[in-house]
C-alpha cells in the first residue's frame, strides 16, 4: 500500500474535517457552539446536579438531536455531577444502552445498544483487538507508520493545521489500515460515516443507502480474508466464533462482522481526532506547560489524561430509564432519556481543586472522558497509543512547536462533539 | 489510606467472574494488575504500585471487580 499521503484529496480531507465547514456546520447550532462550556456547566452543576430537559436545553440551546434520541417521544432528564453521572453509567440494569437501538439499525447489530448477557459475548469478541497488551501491534503495524508519514510532509514547511495533517488522517487511516483498506477509499468511507450520522435532517433510506454502502466497500475484504488471511483486523472478526442462544458455537455472520465494522470506523474516526486537537490546543495554550512535557516525556501522559478530564471531545451521552428511579434527588419515570455530562462530571470541584485549569501537575484521578461501566469505551488503550505517538512525534520532529502568530487562536467548538477549529503552528 | 502509602498495606481482592476484561485496572496500575488467558483480571504483584495507583485502578474499575481494604 502507498504510505506517502500522495493519493489523499485535500479539499476532500478540508470538506470532511473542518469543523467551521458547511458538513459540520448547516443545520446543527451545537456545532457552532463556542460559548464558555466550564461556566455553563458550573451553573448547572450548582442548581442541579440533575435536571428536566437535555443537556443542551439545560444549557439555553436548542438543535436537531440527528440519529440522537429525541425528545418529541420521551420525557428527558440530564445529570451534571461526578457522583450522578458515575451512577448513571454504572448501572445498566437500571439505565439501558437500548436507548441507541434506533442507530443501530444503521449500523447493524453492535456493542453500542446491545445489554446484559448478550453484549458481555458480543464485546468479549473484539475486547482482545483493542486490549491494552495490543497496543504494540496497533503502534507497530499502523500508528507509526501512520503518524511517520503524515509528519514527513509537513516538517519541512515550517507550518501546518495540524487538525487536518495529522489530529484527522491519523484515527481514520490506522482504523481503516486495520481493515485493510487504503487512503484514499478513508476518506469516501469518513464521508458515508457522516452522511449516515449526520445531525442535519436526513432521510432514514437515504441513511441507510450510507450504511449499505460502507458495507458494500468492506464486504470484500471480509471474503478476502475468509479465503486468505492477514494481520489484521477483519481477519480477527472472522476467525471469532461466539456461543448463541442455543448453545451452539458459530463464526461470526458477514452482517455482524459489518455491524462492528461500521461502529468501531465511527466511533474510532471522529473521535481521537477531535481530542488529539484537544490535547495540542491545551498544551499550545500553556507554553510553560508544553515546554515541561518536551523536556519530559513522562508527563505525556499526563498531559493526554488531563486533556481528556479538561475537556472530553464527547461531552454527553444517552440511557433509557427501564424503572422508576430517583437520581440525585430527582425522581425519573420509567421510559425517560437521561443524558449524562461527562463534561460536566469531569470538571466536578468536588473531586478536584479548581478543575476549570488545564493543569498536567496535578494527581491523576479517573475521569469519565472514556465514560464506564459495561460500556466504557472499547478502543480507549488504541486511543492513548494514538495520542501519545503523536504527541511525542510533534515534540520530536517539529522543533519549537507554536501557535502561528499570524493566525487567529482557534476556539474549542461544539456541544455534542467538540474540538478546536483549527490548530495553526509553526515550528523550526 | 494516602498516596504516600505503599500499596502494600493494602488488601486487594479482584472478583474475574464479574470482570468484563477492559484493562482499566492495567492502565492505572500496570505493576499490580494484569488480564489473564481468559481475558479476566488477576494480580500480579500486591506491591507493584504506589498506593495511588491501586486505588484509582480500583476506583476506575467498570465493573467494580476490585475491592480494596486496609
Amino acid at each position: 500500500m502507498l504510505m506517502d499521503g500522495s493519493d489523499l484529496d485535500h479539499d476532500l480531507v478540508r470538506t470532511l474535517f473542518d469543523i467551521r465547514g458547511e458538513m459540520h456546520q448547516s443545520h446543527n447550532s451545537a456545532a457552532g457552539y463556542v460559548d464558555d462550556l466550564h461556566q455553563a456547566l458550573r451553573i448547572a452543576r450548582e442548581t442541579g446536579p440533575v435536571h428536566p430537559g437535555s443537556v443542551g436545553e439545560v444549557l439555553g440551546h436548542t438543535y436537531h438531536p440527528g440519529i440522537l434520541p429525541s425528545a418529541e417521544n420521551h420525557h428527558v432528564y440530564s445529570a451534571f455531577s461526578f457522583d450522578t453521572v458515575n451512577d448513571v453509567l454504572r448501572a445498566p440494569d437500571t439505565y439501558s444502552n437500548a436507548v441507541y437501538d434506533a442507530a443501530s439499525e444503521l449500523f447493524g447489530k453492535n456493542i453500542l445498544q446491545l445489554g446484559g448477557a448478550e453484549h458481555g459475548r458480543y464485546r468479549a469478541l473484539v475486547q482482545p483487538s483493542f486490549a491494552r497488551n495490543m497496543t504494540q501491534w496497533w503502534i507497530d503495524r499502523w500508528i507509526n507508520e501512520i503518524v511517520d508519514t503524515l509528519l514527513r510532509r509537513i516538517e519541512s514547511q515550517g507550518r501546518a493545521d495540524l487538525n487536518l495533517e495529522l489530529c484527522a488522517l491519523l484515527p481514520l487511516l490506522t482504523i481503516t489500515s486495520s481493515f485493510g483498506i487504503g487512503w484514499r477509499e478513508a476518506l469516501q468511507l469518513r464521508e458515508l460515516v457522516e452522511s449516515m450520522i449526520t445531525h442535519a435532517p436526513r432521510s432514514n433510506g437515504d441513511r441507510l443507502a450510507d450504511s449499505a454502502a460502507i458495507g458494500a466497500m468492506l464486504t470484500p475484504v471480509i471474503e478476502s480474508r475468509r479465503a486468505d488471511p492477514k494481520d489484521d483486523l477483519i481477519t480477527v472478526l472472522t476467525r471469532e466464533t461466539i456461543v448463541d442462544e442455543s448453545g451452539e458455537r458459530q463464526h461470526l455472520s458477514d452482517d455482524e462482522i459489518l455491524g462492528l465494522s461500521r461502529l468501531v470506523l465511527t466511533a474510532g474516526s471522529g473521535t481521537t481526532w477531535r481530542q488529539l486537537g484537544i490535547v495540542l490546543w491545551s498544551l499550545l495554550n500553556h507554553p510553560d506547560q508544553l515546554e515541561a512535557v518536551r523536556q519530559d516525556r513522562t508527563l505525556v501522559r499526563a498531559a493526554i489524561e488531563e486533556a481528556m478530564r479538561w475537556e472530553v471531545t464527547d461531552p454527553t451521552f444517552h440511557r433509557l430509564a427501564v424503572a422508576d428511579t430517583t437520581l440525585g434527588g430527582v425522581d425519573i419515570p420509567r421510559g425517560s432519556v437521561v443524558e449524562v455530562c461527562l463534561a460536566a462530571a469531569n470538571n466536578d470541584p468536588t473531586r478536584w481543586d479548581a478543575p476549570e485549569k488545564y493543569d498536567i501537575f496535578r494527581a491523576i484521578r479517573p475521569h469519565l472522558g472514556f465514560a464506564t461501566g459495561p460500556h466504557v469505551c472499547l478502543g480507549m488503550h488504541v486511543a492513548r497509543a494514538e495520542m501519545t505517538v503523536a504527541l511525542n512525534a510533534v515534540l520530536d520532529r517539529l522543533p519549537n512547536v507554536r501557535w502561528d502568530p499570524d493566525a487567529a487562536r482557534p476556539v474549542l467548538m461544539g456541544l455534542q462533539m467538540r474540538g478546536p477549529s483549527e490548530v495553526p503552528v509553526v515550528f523550526g | 489510606m494516602t498516596a504516600e502509602q505503599s500499596a502494600d498495606a493494602i488488601e486487594i481482592t479482584v472478583n474475574p467472574p464479574t470482570c468484563a476484561g477492559t484493562a482499566v485496572c492495567a492502565f492505572y496500575a500496570p505493576g499490580t494488575f494484569d488480564l489473564d488467558d481468559q481475558g479476566k483480571v488477576q494480580l500480579i504483584d500486591t506491591g507493584g504500585d504506589p498506593a495511588s495507583a491501586v486505588i484509582n485502578a480500583a476506583e476506575a474499575c467498570p465493573t467494580r471487580s476490585i475491592r480494596l481494604s486496609s
